[in-house]
Formats: structure tokens, sequence, C-alpha cells
């Protein structure tokens, strides 16, 4: 039969971010320096979801001849976290923006959603991204800056930002990104994701249930529900929010997931496990998110 | 307790039949499932809301879904572990791309057994486990109990996550299979042909390469227990706008590498008619992902089934 076949595995090119770190120092804008906590210890153990330990006895631990490795940007399940990007091989001491992820919304101004990560080995509060937007001849035509959706980043996760600048789309030729970690209060990370199902934009047979009611005629939203369980037993209010990555492992889409409101309960306090939800109309978007990846983050004020 | 509620299920069950007596309740078609998964469904532990919920109420509960799932609400049919979903076409789920050629039927099922863990939803995080009704039946008991202790408490909350009860089909069936009077089970067949499994069978497999055994499962449509008509309905060589073909027998595990996870499929050239493939053919998925979009398929994966000596054994293994 055929050769192995395997999807396109994503990689960093070496090159490529020596050429992005050489051109950042060529223009004087230093990668930042995060402030770290004198105390903070490194992070060593990963956010593992707890296993069935009778899976674990059973599990194939090695690969058979002809399979790659993991890679080590690929999908994982972890405490908190579901997707990709979550790596902790080859660190580089800092928070860098993942330029592979970054795609231009649609729009007439210019607005960007991407990936950042934390490359250092302890955790941060929040990162800080921020953006110089240059024209064909390289002079500055505008700035941005925004913090990641996300805080509590744990070393090697990602987290997802949008940046936007009242400036034509159309007059930005390139970008220089930069962040910076910032320390924060400590956030809860335990919970374990699960998506229920997914409904697609337009005309599909009509939804009216609990979680989400269609409007009366088509097109129809894009709708994603499922759960968050929280492992810690005591009741929190997660800041749950996903981002819908394209085949190519771009981000096209990130949003903050809704929690039900239950009749004579505090709405987002949980301290077994919820549901949530998300709907979306826009016609340009919606579309495509169905076909999307998801990645999820849950994160609660400890 | 776990002898209790069975013994108060039986009573219940020959009362209900006893001939001549008197009802006042609506009279209900009799409802069969799997006895092993009744059983399962017993266990304390898994009932994370047990100040609101008593165990035979929570058993009811997650019995109710699988005949809108799998049988099409006939509910005197055993839904079977085993059950795969029939109704996905997209070219990544096929070897090869190949949806209407000689490989089709090395074909990826998302959906599995008597509550459809499609990992596309529900049962993203699990692998091999998603082939057996005691763990899956265990996780749906602790998701419903979790989320009623935590106000999603009615039924259209209840059975969210599954779309075959949008309708009010499964709170229809908990009422008819649940006794709140007495705190009963009733109008419940206990199907015993039915394990666990379903019919698929655990075996001890090995990658010849690797000296590591593990426990794989075995999964033989031909050896479906319970309601199987899935296996034939439509045609197993089916391949249309709206169905799928059904998958040739296949072995399934769970693989952890590091933090890294995957769930396997492999055929096996006995297993597919000659000369179809002269290698075993496989597919992993990172769990967490949605198969639709994340299977990697393998032309160059040897298994040996060392329990029946099946698959690609070298000498000695």
């Amino acid at each position: 039969m055929g050769a192995t076949r395997n999807r396109n595995l994503l990689f960093r090119s070496p090159l490529l971010i020596s050429l992005a770190f050489l051109s950042v120092l060529a223009s004087g804008i230093a990668f930042a320096q995060i402030s770290t906590p004198s105390t903070a210890p490194p992070e060593k153990q990963l956010p593992l979801l707890p296993r069935d330990p009778k899976v674990v006895r059973e599990a194939a631990t090695k690969n058979p001849a002809g399979v790659p490795a993991p890679n080590p940007d690929g999908f994982k399940s972890l405490l908190g976290y579901t997707g990709r990007y979550f790596n902790r091989s080859g660190q580089s001491g800092r928070v860098t923006v993942l330029e592979k992820t970054v795609s231009v919304l649609p729009g007439s101004n210019w607005q960007v959603v991407g990936l950042v990560r934390n490359e250092t080995d302890v955790p941060i509060g929040e990162i800080e991204v921020s953006a110089q937007l240059l024209n064909s001849a390289g002079e500055i035509v505008g700035t941005a800056n925004a913090a990641s959706l996300v805080r509590g980043i744990r070393s090697g996760e990602p987290a997802p930002f949008l940046l936007g600048a009242s400036v034509p789309s159309g007059a930005v030729a390139s970008v220089k990104y930069t962040a910076t970690g910032k320390v924060g209060q400590s956030i809860w990370r335990d919970f374990e994701l699960t998506t229920y199902w997914q409904l697609p934009y337009g005309d599909r047979p009509r939804r009216d249930a609990f979680l989400h009611s269609d409007p009366q005629a088509p097109p129809y939203p894009y709708v994603i529900a499922g759960s968050v369980r929280n492992m810690g037993g005591t009741p929190v209010s997660p800041i749950l929010v996903a981002a819908w990555l394209d085949p190519e492992g771009r981000v096209i889409h990130v949003a903050n997931l809704a929690r039900p409101l239950l009749k004579g309960k505090e709405p987002a306090s949980i301290r077994n496990i919820g549901s949530f939800y998300y709907a979306n109309s826009d016609p340009v978007i919606a579309p495509k998110l169905v076909e999307a990846e998801i990645s999820y983050w849950a994160g609660a004020s400890a | 307790m776990r002898r209790l509620a069975r013994l108060i299920l039986t009573l219940v069950s020959v009362l209900s039949l006893g001939p001549g007596l008197p009802t006042t309740a609506p009279v209900y078609a009799d409802h069969s499932s799997s006895g092993a998964i009744i059983d399962a469904l017993m266990d304390p532990l898994i009932n994370e809301c047990s100040s609101s919920l008593t165990q035979n109420e929570l058993a009811a509960l997650v019995l109710s879904i699988p005949w809108h799932e799998v049988t099409g609400g006939d509910t005197d049919l055993t839904p079977s572990p085993m059950t795969l979903s029939r109704h996905d076409t997209d070219p990544q789920l096929h070897y090869d791309f190949d949806q209407t050629g000689a490989t089709k039927r090395a074909f990826w099922h998302p959906g599995i057994g008597p509550w459809q863990f499609d990992d596309g939803g529900i049962g993203a995080w699990a692998g091999r486990e998603r082939f057996d009704s005691g763990v899956t039946g265990h996780y749906v008991a602790r998701n419903i109990s979790g989320r009623y202790c935590d106000g999603e408490t009615a039924f259209e909350e209840i059975f969210v996550p599954w779309h075959a009860c949008d309708n009010g089909e499964c709170e229809a069936t908990f009422l008819a299979i649940y006794s709140s009077g007495t705190d009963s089970l009733t109008h419940l067949t206990e199907d015993s042909q039915v394990g666990l499994l379903g019919g698929s069978v655990e075996r001890t497999c090995i990658f010849p390469q690797i000296d590591d055994e593990f426990t794989c499962l075995y999964v033989d449509p031909a050896n479906a227990q319970g309601f199987d008509d899935w296996a034939t309905t439509p045609s197993p060589d089916a391949s249309t706008s709206n169905d799928s073909p059904l998958a040739y027998p296949f072995y399934v595990f769970t693989q952890i590498i590091g933090t890294d996870a995957y769930e396997w499929r492999v055929w096996i050239t006995e297993d597919t008619p000659d000369p179809i493939f002269d290698t075993s053919v496989a597919a992993r998925r990172p769990l967490g992902s949605n198969s639709r979009s994340s299977l990697e398929w393998f032309s160059t994966v040897g298994l040996c089934d060392t329990s029946e000596q099946r698959g690609e054994c070298l000498p000695g293994c």
C-alpha cells in the first residue's frame, strides 16, 4: 500500500525565528523581559488530566517503527487547556508571539488574532502583546497593544490575544510583535473541558432547547456547547475562552464562552461540573467555525 | 446497597408484569437494557449528587438515553455497547481518503456505544475506554449527577449533551422506567446476553519491534451483542452522502507517551479480504481531538495479537 500519510506537522522554523530575532534587534526593539517573582518556583509538573489507572497500565508507551514521535506542538488535553502549541521543549526563556498562528480578521481596519506562548519556566499572570504596524516603506503607521485573553499562563502554555488599530488593513505591509509577561494573582486552572456538540451556521434543523434557542428563521447561528468540570471541589466562577484554528494552525476566531443562567442558582459558580455555550451569527466568520479545530482555556481566581 | 437496589428492581419487575394487577399508571412498553450496565450503574461512587439523586434515579436517567441514541427509540431492543456510528462521510475517516474503492472499509467510526461517545464531543477524551460501557456509563452518571448538584436539574438541562433527547424523548423514557413512589427501576428487563464490551474481546497485543505488551480490544461487528442493525443497515459496503461503510474488524487501544495520548485503531490483513491490504493499516487520534480533522493514517504499523497469534507476529512473540 501507499507510504505513510501524515497530517502536516506544525513546527517552528529555526531560520525564521533567527531572522525574526535579528530583525527585531536591528530595529532596536528588544523582546521584552519578563518580570519574574523571585519566589516563583519553576514549573516541573505538566497539568495532566487524571486518568483511569487501568488505562495507564494498558497503554503502549512506545511507537512502532515508521510512526513519528509526538509533535511537541501537537494536540494535548491538559487541565485547564485543550489544544495545540502547549510545548515545554526548546523554551526560549521569553514570552513569544507565535506568528504562524496569527491571522488578519476581515474588516476595513487592521485587526489580528493569534497566540502568544509562555516559554519561560515559571507561570505568568498575563501577557501584554504589542504590535508596530509598518507600511511597505518600513514606516510605522500605527501601534496596538492588548492583554492576553487568558491569565495564569503556565510554563509552555499558549494564550490567545486580539489586537486592533484604527489603521486600514491595506496600509499595513508588515508587523513587528513584542510580548511582555506580568506578574499576576494566582489562578486556579484545574478544570476538565469537554465539547457536547456543535451546530453549523446556516440552514439546518432549528434548535429550541436549553443552552440555545435559534431565531425563527435561518440562517441559524453557529453554536457550540460543552461542559467544564472543576477538579477542586470548592465552588469557583471560571472564565472560559475558546479559539478556533484553521487547518494550517492559524487562529481565526476567539471568544468567551457563556454559562447558562439557572433558576435559583448562582450562574457562574461551579462546584462539580457545569455547561457552557457560545453562538455566532456573523455571516463571514460563523460558517468557518464548525470545521475549525477548537482550543479551550479555563481559569478562575484562586 | 447494590444488592438491595437489584432486589427492588427484580420485585418491581415481577409485580409490574403480574397478570391482573390493577394499575392506574400509564401502561409502558417493556424496556430492555444490558444487565451488566445496570449493575455498573449501581456503584455509589459514581453519584456526585447523592444528597439529591438516589442511585436508582440516577441510573434511570443514564439508562433512558441509549434507546434514543442507537435503537431509534425502540425500547424493547437492547442497545449494544459496540454500536458504531454510520452517518459520517468525511473522507479523512477512510484510509487513503478512499470512500468508494476497495479500502473504504478501513473506516474510523467517530461515535461509539449506547451513549454515542463521539470524539467530536463527549467522547473526545476517551480511546479504548469508549468501547467499554462500564467506563462510559460511569462517565455519563458522573456528568449528569455533577451538573445536577450545580443546578442543572430540569430534564432539558440534564439531557443537553444528547441531541436525541432534544424533544423530550429521554424524559418520557425516564418517567417510564423510574418509580419515584418506591424509588425503584421499573418496566425494565435485564438482558443478560449483553456485556459491558458488547461482544468486543480483550486481547494482549504488541508492536513487533517493541517488547512491552498492552491490552487491546478486538472489535468485530459480526460479534455484536444486543441491537446490531447498525452493522447491516445500511449495508456494510454503503458509502453514500448520508451513510458510511461499516469498518472491517479492528483492534483499538490507548497509547500514552509522556503528555501525549492517542487512540489507535488497527486493521490487520487477516481481517480484510485478500488482497486488499498486504500489510496492516492503522490510524491514530490525539485524545481530546476530533477524528474528522485530526487522524493520522499509517500503512507501516505492525500489530501482533499475542493472545491469538494474529497479525504481524514475529517468531517467538
